[in-house]
């Protein structure tokens, strides 16, 4: 029956005893331990979280940054094309100022030939009215037998002027 | 440097240890007791139930013939010679008489002049001796707090990182308690308010239960083996339950919802023993289990010197077969010593969760 029988003095002490571990580990032992794991928890979801939240951040950025940069190609494009627009419009409007340019110089040159021309028409009929004087005043000179021989000699004369 | 450091820190535990063992030892006399006394012969029963009661001397061994024993305090209180604090060397091992007590079958008694047990006076007396049981409670209390404050300053000082030594030991079994047995069985509302007695409640059965299995001092005390303790951690249990009982609880007890009036007649007194019940098959099942387990221990190392009385041979030969079994034993005490740990807070804890449970 010993064996069932609890003891008082062992009852006393482990009553006392007991309590008092209660006591002292929840205030120095349990207390900074639970707090420390419910911390840790705590921490470790917040950083799980946190790290989302930058990887989301990071493709929102990775986003934009493409945006940004199909625009820049899309103004570069724009840029291009109408500098291209801008050049070959530039390059008519100086070739049909040059054309006309040459236009204008071919006309005055053609001019010039053709007062030129016309200056040396011009001297060629003096000459050849002069030359006829002369001519006639040498067959007025020779005085003439024939009518034939004459005529021979004016047209040897003119053949020999070749005026065009 | 830090290495050296902590190996100089545990040289001077190892050595201040041993300096508290050398004290013990001479101061209080490892009193040499007189010779056994050999014609008896083996008795198997008395040699177990020797190791599952309390002591007032912690037996350490036999060394020719003469028990060796570390002398353990005594305090008596007795209503008419008021108190009395001496070591039980005083004793002599149950031989000699001290201040007219006794030590008769291990309890303190008083005797008369003439020397003959005096039963009125004895009924007078209160024994409060730090005997094995209450000295190991200290030990096993103290190493608890050492422990258990160690890892807390750890946890203090390293925040948000991971465990290490024996803090990752006992981490997953702090979590285990709180995650599977406090939090599943009282629920998210209320298990923090009983979670540091869960805790406590494990680890002192558990570490006790380790300690009993240890075979020599400081191990070997039958603490949670003995009723008393068990009884305390019920009582508590019981009245935490009954403190923290709300509404749906006692509803539950005295007026079942839903029983006819004359079934409650029934119902309402089973329900209150249930009530008595509970803890008490909780201190019993504690008890009992840690109990039996080293009455098996001890039935086994018992066969050898059964046998060996036969024959010497024969113990030689049961002695494999015996340590074997021993070795088996001790395997599976290991086992219960965690189980008992675990069912004795389960139990609790679903206790508890009855009383909080609100619908």
């Amino acid at each position: 029956m010993e064996l069932v029988k609890p003891d008082i003095g062992l009852l006393f002490w482990m009553t006392i005893c007991f309590v008092l571990l209660l006591i002292l580990m929840k205030k120095y032992a349990w207390g900074p331990i639970l707090k420390a794991l419910n911390d840790r928890e705590n921490g470790i979801r917040d950083a799980l979280n946190q790290a989302q939240k930058a990887r989301d951040e990071i493709s929102s950025l990775k986003e934009n940054q493409n945006n940004i940069v199909m625009e820049a190609k899309a103004e570069r494009e724009a840029i291009i094309s109408e500098a291209k627009k801008f050049v070959d419009e530039y390059k008519l409007e100086q070739k049909t100022l040059i054309d006309q340019e040459m236009d204008k110089r071919l006309q005055s040159v053609q001019d010039s030939i053709q007062k030129e021309k016309q200056a040396a028409m011009d001297s060629i009929k003096k000459s050849v009215a002069s030359l006829s004087v002369e001519i006639a005043e040498k067959i007025l000179e020779k005085k003439l037998e024939s009518d034939s021989e004459q005529q021979d000699l004016i047209n040897k004369s003119l053949e020999k002027l070749d005026v065009k | 440097m830090k290495h050296l450091r902590s190996i100089k820190t545990n040289y001077y535990k190892t050595i201040s240890l041993l300096v508290f063992f050398l004290v013990l030892i001479p101061k209080t006399s490892f009193s040499a007791g007189p010779e056994n006394n050999k014609n008896e012969g083996f008795n198997a029963g008395d040699m177990i139930l020797h190791h599952i009661y309390d002591a007032h001397e912690w037996h350490v061994f036999d060394w020719k013939g003469k028990s060796y024993s570390i002398p353990l305090p005594i305090i008596l209180f007795h209503k008419e010679r008021g108190l009395s604090v001496f070591m039980s060397s005083k004793f002599n091992h149950g031989h000699d008489t001290y201040k007219n007590y006794k030590l008769d079958h291990g309890n303190v008694v008083c005797i008369n002049d003439s020397g003959e047990l005096d039963e009125a006076q004895t009924a007078k007396l209160w024994d409060f001796s730090i005997t094995k049981n209450v000295f190991s409670l200290l030990f096993s209390i103290m190493l608890l707090m050492i422990i258990f404050t160690t890892i807390s300053n750890r946890y203090r000082k390293n925040t948000n990182q991971a465990p290490r030594g024996i803090q990752s030991l006992l981490e997953p079994i702090i979590l285990f308690i709180r995650d599977d047995i406090a939090k599943s069985a009282i629920g998210e509302k209320d298990y923090k308010k009983y979670l540091p007695f869960l805790l406590t409640v494990f680890f002192f059965i558990f570490l006790n239960n380790l300690l009993g299995l240890v075979p020599f001092f400081p191990g070997g005390a039958n603490l949670t083996g003995n009723i008393a303790v068990p009884m305390v951690m019920a009582s508590l249990v019981f009245i935490i339950t009954t403190l923290s009982g709300k509404k749906y609880y006692w509803k539950h007890i005295f007026a079942m919802p839903g029983v006819p009036k004359p079934v409650l007649l029934i119902l309402t007194p089973i329900e209150i023993f249930g009530v008595f019940l509970k803890p008490l098959v909780l201190m019993i099942r504690l008890f009992a289990n840690i109990t039996a387990g080293h009455i098996i221990i001890l039935s086994f190392f018992s066969m050898i010197f059964i046998f060996g009385e036969m024959h010497p041979l024969a113990g030689y030969g049961v002695s494999i077969f015996s340590g074997l079994f021993v070795l088996f034993m001790m395997t599976l005490e290991l086992l219960v010593a965690f189980l008992q740990a675990y069912v004795f807070t389960l139990l609790a804890a679903m206790y508890f969760g009855m009383a909080v449970e609100e619908h």
